[in-house]
């Protein structure tokens, strides 16, 4: 085993403690309750990376998808009876849907027509949510959704959710890498570079959208109804264009088109309006500013900002020991 | 090989192709010249199914491919690689390459083979693999485009314009290496071309385009030494 390889699984062993003991340190119920919604947001953001971050097409309508989700599985588990986990699935095929309903136009129209229609259908399923008072409750919302549960054990406290969606974003996590570093990311990437030669490499690009699409539809699903079982209880203001804007700018601070990134950014933008806390109603400003810096400053995202800091500071450093070394000499 | 019977094509009301027939045999290199605006590119999106022919068929290995989908068209084994030197800008010199081979499903044994015979026909590939495409230079990306294009080893390989805006020194290589494909790879090559005087010097059978129309074809020797050719495209 190289070294780089043992600092890997060094890395790996450290992480996965780190990430196993975080509800033991965190004691407060609040802070779960971002962490939790951390792992939701990082879903979903893998899943807007197939379109948004590989494909170059942007997506502002997220909030639409995410919202989809979350009714589909929470209305057919709370009006059925059925298990959550079949509601997630119902919201498995709700993605393929919007994917494949979201994934046509797309092949007719481009960039910012695109992101138009994406923030129309986002708002069509907000208000449709608002106002079928008889199916969604309304703008009243949608009470007591049941939580998920394995043979009879429910998971109702923080601490076990955390440890489910721990899993689930593992999963989503290895899935989206798997498919970023295969021949279908690749080809993902290439119809952002160049539309006009991925054809000739015989690609059909229409049925590329479509998967791409698809793909952001099902991972923004299953966090919908992540979010719904989790929660227990939603109403259709959450799912504003807000929301969708949140997701994209994960994306970018993550760096566009790379997974850590996409975790890191999701890490980012949850966390910093929590630790921006203290200055009360400036907080909004203040984190608007810092995400318009790091955009001008630092177009490949935060991630990448960081490993240039950390080259730039290894370089200070061993250009002082060298020239200390070239003092000795003399 | 390919046989173009009689091909129509419109922009809109504007017909850019007239009555176009054409024969392209196994093994041979065909050129295509004419100045801007003869229809040459347009020629090529016919074949290729970009753009459609409105009259007449196009038939492959004894098929009609009129009325196929580009990706299936390049499925079959025809190769185009377009004008503008089209590679993926952000992508490295590697995963371009790789990209070429996306309609085949190669085993990693068989996409390392063709990897190293693309490096072998374009030596500085090789050391930019792991370069951005963007950063190679015009003559590179030429080689590149070609190279992919070569990748899903084509039956047929049509390339417009290998020589815009490279050094002459650049287009002679350029020129070469087709020749090079022609001969290892034993596959016919369409070149279209505005450098009427080197399409000519490599190809065996030559057709001139003017303004949509077919005005002059025939074996490439001959046509070098005709003296309206040479009035109208080498310069006197």
């Amino acid at each position: 085993m190289t070294k780089s390889n043992i600092t890997k699984l060094a890395g790996i062993v450290l992480l996965s403690i780190f990430m196993l003991l975080v509800p033991v340190f965190v004691k407060n119920d609040y802070y779960m309750l971002v962490i939790n919604r951390l792992l939701i947001n990082i879903v979903i953001v893998l899943g807007l990376n197939f379109i948004t971050g590989l494909t170059g097409q942007m997506n502002l309508g997220t909030a639409g998808i995410f919202a989809l989700g979350a009714y589909t599985s929470a209305l057919l588990s709370k009006n059925l009876g059925i298990s959550p986990w079949l509601g997630m699935l119902a919201a498995v095929c709700m993605g393929l849907l919007i994917g494949v309903g979201l994934g046509f136009p797309s092949l007719r129209i481009k960039g910012v027509y695109l992101s138009l229609t994406t923030i129309g259908f986002a708002e069509v399923v907000r208000l449709l949510c608002a106002n079928l008072n008889d199916v969604t409750g309304g703008t009243q919302g949608l009470r007591q959704i049941p939580p998920f549960s394995v043979f009879g054990f429910k998971f109702n406290t923080q601490q076990s959710v955390y440890y489910l969606f721990l899993v689930i974003a593992l999963i989503a996590f290895f899935i989206a890498c798997r498919i970023t570093y295969s021949k279908w990311g690749r080809v993902f990437k290439s119809l952002r570079d160049n539309v006009e030669a991925v054809e000739m490499c015989g690609v059909n690009i229409a049925s590329v959208k479509i998967k791409a699409f698809t793909l952001a539809a099902v991972f923004g699903s299953i966090g919908g109804s992540m979010y719904a079982h989790y929660m227990g209880y939603m109403n259709p203001s959450t799912f504003n264009t807000d929301l969708s804007a949140n997701f994209v700018i994960m994306l970018m601070v993550g760096g566009i088109g790379s997974v850590v990134g996409n975790v890191v950014g999701a890490v980012i933008v949850t966390a910093l309006p929590e630790v921006l806390r203290f200055l009360g109603t400036y907080y909004q400003l203040v984190f608007a500013t810092i995400i318009v810096l790091g955009a001008i400053f630092l177009p490949n995202g935060w991630g990448d900002g960081i490993r240039r800091l950390y080259r730039w500071i290894r370089k200070k450093c061993v250009g002082q020991k060298t020239q200390e070394g070239g003092a000795e000499n003399e | 090989m390919l046989k173009i019977n009689g091909i129509d094509a419109f922009y809109g009301k504007v017909q850019a192709l007239h009555n176009i027939s054409m024969e392209i045999g196994d093994g041979e290199i065909i050129s295509i010249i004419g100045s801007n605006g003869a229809g040459k590119t347009t020629l090529m999106n016919c074949i290729m199914g970009v753009v459609k022919a409105r009259n007449g068929t196009i038939e492959y290995r004894g098929e009609n491919i009129t009325d196929k989908k580009t990706h299936m068209i390049t499925r079959k084994g025809i190769v185009y690689i377009p004008e503008g030197r089209e590679v993926f800008p952000n992508m490295t010199v590697l995963n371009n390459l790789e990209m070429g081979a996306y309609s085949k499903s190669f085993s990693q044994k068989q996409l390392n083979e063709h990897l190293d015979s693309m490096y072998e026909l374009f030596p500085r590939l090789k050391e930019r693999a792991s370069q951005k495409a963007g950063s190679l230079s015009g003559g590179e990306q030429q080689m590149l485009a070609i190279a992919r294009g070569l990748m899903s080893d084509p039956l047929l390989l049509m390339c417009d314009e290998p020589s815009l805006g490279l050094a002459p020194v650049i287009v002679d290589d350029m020129f070469n290496v087709l020749v090079r494909v022609n001969k290892m790879m034993n596959i016919p090559i369409i070149i279209v071309e505005q450098n009427a005087y080197m399409a000519l010097s490599v190809s065996n059978r030559c057709y001139v385009l003017e303004n949509g129309l077919v005005t002059a074809s025939g074996d490439s020797g001959t046509l070098l030494n005709s003296d309206e050719i040479k009035k109208a495209y080498l310069g006197g």
